[in-house]
């Protein structure tokens, strides 16, 4: 946290960023947290962002979470940065692995959320065009329904079976082995 | 139910390209096959991935070591012809059948000429003579338009894996010959190598949630003693377990052996 020192602070009031919620509400960010979504950076660099960027597709609750991933990123990416000129190799290893470790930790907390609240997560993941965060979804998604019925999958993200009793015949003809 | 109607969001509406990122990510046959019959939107976005999801990973099944299932060659220890066989698999109700003979390449220094043998295979003993390394296994395998023969080098001491040298078929050559080796393979592909039968595979990628990954070498020793599994990195050199979803390989009087399944999942690449 002392590192975060006078001339972060100077380049962070500079380059704040506004972005503005399907719903209307207004997030200030600093540049380096907006830039881990590629969207963004792209609008930053093409220079249309003043005003605020308005993000139609992502409302104030989701947006809320995903700024806070991309707070902790952001934070971790530059404090490994800023580090790895005052330490030696063996601390800055050491470093690395502790902000690796916090990360590990704070991604799986963050992951904590309910199935409609996950599938937001990925859609804004996915428009904002931050890979981390998507990649971190799909992977709880796939992890989630690794060895599971597909009734239990259903049941899981509260989907309608809307298969034809034809459609499930074949589907089990071609792949019996799958449901025993 | 009435407090999450707010969110318009229903999980059989997750477009097809994302469920293709989580698709991507499940590497069991079993699995994806079951994700394609939850419901229609999804059974249909697994069939419209493009590019095709990786072939997934294939099974281990493990057969009695007295009923060997394919032989590819003699006795692994001491070759002195290789011979590549072609096999078609998949075809005529799953029995495999020899549809060609390619080539026969002999190996000039199987009987313990280490001099020759060291030139010849271009390992030089001398990188650090406190390492005793023994080759113990070979393996044919054909890979893309390559005939790869990968010897397996083990530690002396205890005979587990060490390494493995990946070497080419230089048909070209007169006499032909094996090249030196080889650290990546042509086009993206894995190797997976077992005592009944070995196999080259399209990799998936080369970061760490693909699998099978790019140039790594996965593979089956059986049966007791020696059993052992796990996956090479021909780049790196480096070794890894192999990951088997927890369940736990019955080691022990069975010579384990990869299936390849040839009816792949909807919108799975093939094997070949």
């Amino acid at each position: 946290m002392a590192s975060a020192g006078s001339g972060d602070e100077k380049a962070a009031a500079a380059a704040m960023i506004t972005l503005i919620s399907s719903d209307n509400e207004k997030f200030e960010v600093t540049e380096a947290t907006a830039t881990l979504s590629q969207t963004i950076r792209h609008m930053i660099e093409d220079g249309c962002t003043d005003g605020g960027v308005p993000l139609p597709n992502v409302t104030s609750k989701i947006l809320a979470r995903v700024i806070e991933y991309c707070k902790k990123h952001a934070t971790a990416a530059a404090g490994e940065e800023g580090s790895s000129s005052s330490f030696s190799d063996a601390a800055f290893l050491e470093v690395d692995r502790a902000f690796l470790e916090e990360l590990e930790e704070f991604d799986d907390a963050f992951l904590e959320v309910d199935r409609a609240t996950l599938f937001d997560l990925i859609l804004a993941a996915n428009y904002l065009d931050i890979k981390g965060l998507l990649n971190l979804t799909c992977q709880k998604v796939a992890d989630s329904v690794k060895g599971k019925t597909p009734e239990q999958i259903r049941e899981m993200y509260n989907i309608v079976n809307d298969l034809t009793p034809e459609e499930e015949a074949e589907i089990r003809r071609e792949t019996q082995w799958a449901f025993e | 139910m009435a407090s999450t109607k707010r969110s318009s969001s229903s999980w059989s509406d997750l477009p097809p390209d994302l469920l293709g990122l989580v698709l991507r990510r499940l590497h069991s046959l079993a699995d994806r096959v079951r994700v394609n019959a939850v419901c229609r939107p999804w059974r249909s976005a697994a069939r419209l991935q493009e590019p095709p999801l990786p072939p997934p990973m294939p099974w281990i099944s493990l057969w009695p070591s007295r009923a060997p299932w394919l032989a590819l060659g003699g006795p692994d220890y001491y070759l002195d012809l290789l011979i590549a066989i072609e096999i078609a698999d998949g075809s005529g109700g799953g029995n495999p059948a020899i549809s060609g003979v390619k080539d026969v390449i002999k190996h000039a220094c199987s009987d313990g000429h280490e001099e020759e043998e060291s030139e010849s295979w271009g390992i030089s003993l001398s990188d650090n003579p406190f390492a005793f390394l023994t080759p113990r296994e070979r393996y044919l395998v054909p890979s893309g338009d390559q005939l790869l023969m990968v010897q397996r080098w083990s530690d002396w001491d205890n005979g587990s894996t060490n390494r493995f040298g990946v070497h080419e078929a230089d048909l070209a050559a007169s006499p032909c010959r094996w090249t030196t080796p080889t650290y990546i393979l042509d086009g993206s592909r894995a190797l997976f190598l077992g005592r009944c039968g070995s196999k080259s595979v399209p990799a998936a990628g080369c970061s760490d949630s693909d699998e099978p990954r790019e140039d790594c070498i996965y593979f089956l020793r059986g049966p007791v003693p020696g059993s052992e599994s796990g996956v090479y990195d021909m780049c790196t050199g480096k070794l890894r377990e192999l990951g088997t979803g927890g369940n736990t390989v019955p080691w022990g009087a069975w010579i384990p052996t990869w299936v390849f399944s040839d009816r792949s999942a909807p919108g799975s690449g093939r094997y070949d």
